[in-house]
């Protein structure tokens, strides 16, 4: 098995929720292979084995594996998402919004807003993002186990090259600009979507898949950091 | 089968189905059972086969259970709710589907 193990890590699968599927497929192919010609040595075996997974190997299979995961926490933070646009969480979307309005007509230059506001939402982003590194560091480090789907929650299903973009805001908006109501109304509906987002994705979908992981693989185990 | 394109597309379905008759199953069961049905005439690649399990996993239609079997991990998979629904479905969609390609193949065709 540990073999096995380091075959599929020899061949660029250096995540145990894969690893699994791979060893587990390649030992039943190998022992078939065995009732019929018990002499056939491990290595060759392995080789037939392994051709069966076409020219690419299993690499072809990693990366479908990530889309397949990825679309799933995108579906299911925009799952979450769409709660906050009906009743009853609508009535927080829309205070939030119009609180956010009332701050940007209340001052002549709009990034008195949005840096401060935007700034805290990137500082609480990438406090997240060093503890969840920081966890799957220590969790490798213990264990000597990286997880595919840990991966790619962490960087919400793709997600985050689109909240990545509020860094932006702030420069985007021309400080001596005449802000008319309907783009400071869209403004705001932005940095709203934005901070809604990151909320879901780290408070709501995040533990919600780390307790499926504990109940699917027992040795996925929570770190403390 | 000669042509594996033909089967592509209704590889999904033939995984449902066969989850739905078996409860849970594993990667390589699946690829044995399927020939062992169609007595070695269909073969399923494992580069096809483990894309739409995760693809279908991802969608929520399938649950998976991990258990220690041999010494070693296995990966079941099993319907879910939305999963069994679904079965059904796409069940409906490929008998549909193979009564027109009947048709079409048994029908005449002329030139004239």
């Amino acid at each position: 098995m540990d073999q096995l193990y380091i075959f599929t890590r020899q061949h660029f699968v250096e995540w145990y929720d894969v690893q699994i599927e791979l060893v587990d497929h390649l030992a039943n192919g190998i022992e078939e292979q065995w009732e019929t010609q018990p002499n056939l040595n491990f290595e060759t075996a392995l080789k037939i084995e392994f051709k069966k997974f076409g020219v690419f190997g299993f690499s072809e299979l990693v990366e479908q594996k990530t889309n397949a995961l990825d679309k799933y926490y995108r579906k299911e933070i925009f799952m979450h998402f769409k709660a906050y646009l009906g009743l009853p969480k609508l009535i927080i979307t829309l205070f939030s919004i119009w609180i956010i309005y009332l701050l940007l007509i209340s001052v002549d230059n709009k990034t008195f807003v949005t840096i401060p506001f935007v700034g805290s939402a990137l500082i609480v982003h990438f406090l997240f993002l060093f503890k969840q590194q920081r966890e799957m560091k220590i969790r490798y480090k213990t264990t000597g186990k990286k997880w595919l789907f840990e991966q790619s929650m962490i960087q919400f299903g793709g997600l985050i090259h689109l909240l990545n973009l509020a860094i932006y805001f702030p420069i985007i908006i021309d400080s001596n600009k005449q802000w008319t109501s309907t783009s400071t109304l869209v403004l705001s509906c932005c940095l709203v979507i934005y901070v809604l987002l990151l909320y879901i994705a780290i408070s709501v979908v995040m533990p919600s898949v780390k307790e499926s992981a504990i109940k699917q693989y027992s040795e996925y185990r929570l770190i403390k950091v | 089968m000669a042509n594996s394109k033909l089967y592509k597309g209704s590889l999904t379905t033939i995984i449902l189905k066969l989850l739905n008759d078996n409860q849970k199953m594993y990667g390589y069961e699946i690829t044995q059972k399927v020939k062992a049905l169609t007595n070695g005439e269909l073969n399923i690649t494992e580069g096809a086969l483990y894309p739409s399990l995760h693809k279908l996993e991802a969608e929520g239609l399938l649950d998976v259970e991990v258990t220690k079997v041999d010494n070693r991990l296995r990966k079941y998979y099993k319907l879910t709710e939305k999963g069994t629904k679904e079965t059904s479905n796409k069940l409906n969609e490929l008998q549909a589907y193979i009564k027109t390609i009947q048709a079409l193949v048994n029908s005449n065709f002329s030139l004239e």
